[in-house]
């Protein structure tokens, strides 16, 4: 990334300015700086604001957006409410020195189809709080490729009641995934999103549907299921996988992931 | 611009493009301990400590590490030493060019998990690559280490 100029912002305000106003390039962890060949004019760094926490609200988990990939990891707030689902979702993001740069603010801003944090967000039901501009569905921001100014304050998780599991396919341990899901059942039902299709993650809405409420769906229904999500699904063809074998694991990855949130 | 960076203990001032990375900047001020390989946030060996914690100085822009902490392998000499004789002595150390990265983390991860088990060990350092060892030797060489040093 060529950049002229870098400004450390010191309050949201200032930084919502120069993003909106000056046509600034919010930065989180900037880990990308280096294979990204953007020419940026105004680079604005968020790390003095104060979004690096993970903290309950109510029934909801807060997750600032200057949170590390390794706060994921390691959170006992997500721990509490959610199991494993956020460890394991981190866990293979390349190594300990990586998930101290990557932020989650960051992360979601790129719509990274390769992310596994914007699967397990998205599979959970979460909102982006955009600074002044409001709060977003997940699934809306997602599919959302408008290039306009945005900064993200932080992301809501409702905790309450929600139990998931994650899974994923790749050729090392560290590597980019060749696909992911997550599976969330809270009262209201299932939520399963798939992503590095190698597109963003999406949600198979069918395939939920055909879970219904109940968290123990019988094995038949869990396959039926499955399979639906595979169906309802588009799936691309790049380095790591044709768009034919993502089909077939998906089928496979969402079985798995909905019988461990379903135990 | 002009950052100020405290790197092992000495407060230092480096004169930086906004977009160079902190292994650039390090090196060019004469830290070559700090050691470039893929350039690509993969394989560990640039790792540094800022403010304590293990980053990878290829990913990380020196714009924002303006006001913080570096440590080097030479700011840590005595623990590394430590490490690097139960290196020698499992035979885990050849070439030598992932060491320092790899010395870091293992000491930034005594520090955090004091005494881990294997399955943590190979997590925490699933971001340093070794092409020599096979990591057989390795592990031996920090179950010892950590054994020894344990409080």
């Amino acid at each position: 990334m060529e950049i002229s100029t870098f400004v450390r912002a010191a309050s949201l305000d200032e930084a919502y300015t120069l993003v909106h106003e000056q046509k600034g390039f919010p930065v989180g962890g900037g880990a990308w700086s280096r294979l990204n060949a953007r020419r940026v004019d105004l680079a604005v760094d968020l790390s003095a604001l104060g979004l690096r926490y993970i903290r309950k609200k109510g029934s909801m988990i807060e997750i600032g957006a200057m949170s590390t990939a390794r706060d994921i990891e390691t959170s006992r707030e997500l721990q509490a409410a959610f199991g494993r689902l956020f460890s394991d979702t981190a866990a293979h993001i390349v190594g300990v020195q990586m998930k101290n740069i990557v932020t989650v603010g960051g992360t979601v801003a790129g719509r990274y189809g390769f992310s596994d944090l914007n699967t397990t967000l998205l599979a959970t039901g979460a909102e982006v709080v955009l600074y002044k501009e409001g709060t977003v569905g997940f699934d809306e921001f997602l599919s959302n490729r408008s290039n306009g100014p945005i900064l993200i304050e932080k992301i809501l998780v409702p905790a309450a009641g929600l139990s998931g599991a994650f899974t994923t396919v790749r050729t090392t341990v560290n590597d980019f995934p060749i696909l992911n899901t997550a599976a969330v059942h809270s009262d209201t039902g299932w939520r399963i999103a798939v992503g590095a299709r190698p597109g963003a993650a999406r949600l198979a809405v069918e395939a939920a549907k055909t879970l219904g409420a109940e968290k123990s769906p019988d094995s038949l229904l869990i396959g039926k299921a499955a399979e639906q999500a595979a169906a309802e699904l588009s799936f691309g063809s790049d380095i790591r996988g044709s768009g034919e074998y993502r089909t077939a694991v998906c089928t496979t990855l969402v079985k798995r992931a909905v019988q461990e949130a379903a135990q | 611009m002009r950052i100020q960076l405290n790197i092992n203990g000495l407060e230092k001032q480096f004169d930086i493009e906004p977009g160079d990375m902190l292994v650039d900047t390090l090196r060019r001020a004469g830290y070559t301990e700090v050691k470039k390989g893929c350039d690509t946030g993969s394989c560990g060996v640039c790792t540094v400590l800022l403010d304590g914690t293990p980053i990878l100085s290829c990913s990380y822009l020196s714009a924002k590490a303006d006001g913080h902490s570096i440590t080097t392998i030479r700011g840590l000499e005595k623990e590394a030493a430590e490490f690097g004789e139960f290196l020698v002595a499992e035979g885990a150390d050849q070439c030598g060019f992932c060491a320092p990265g790899f010395a870091l983390t293992v000491i930034a991860m005594k520090r955090e998990l004091g005494s881990p088990g294997e399955e943590e060990i190979k997590h925490y350092l699933a971001g340093n690559l070794c092409r020599c060892s096979g990591y057989e030797s390795q592990m031996r060489a920090i179950k010892k280490y950590l054994e020894a040093t344990h409080a």
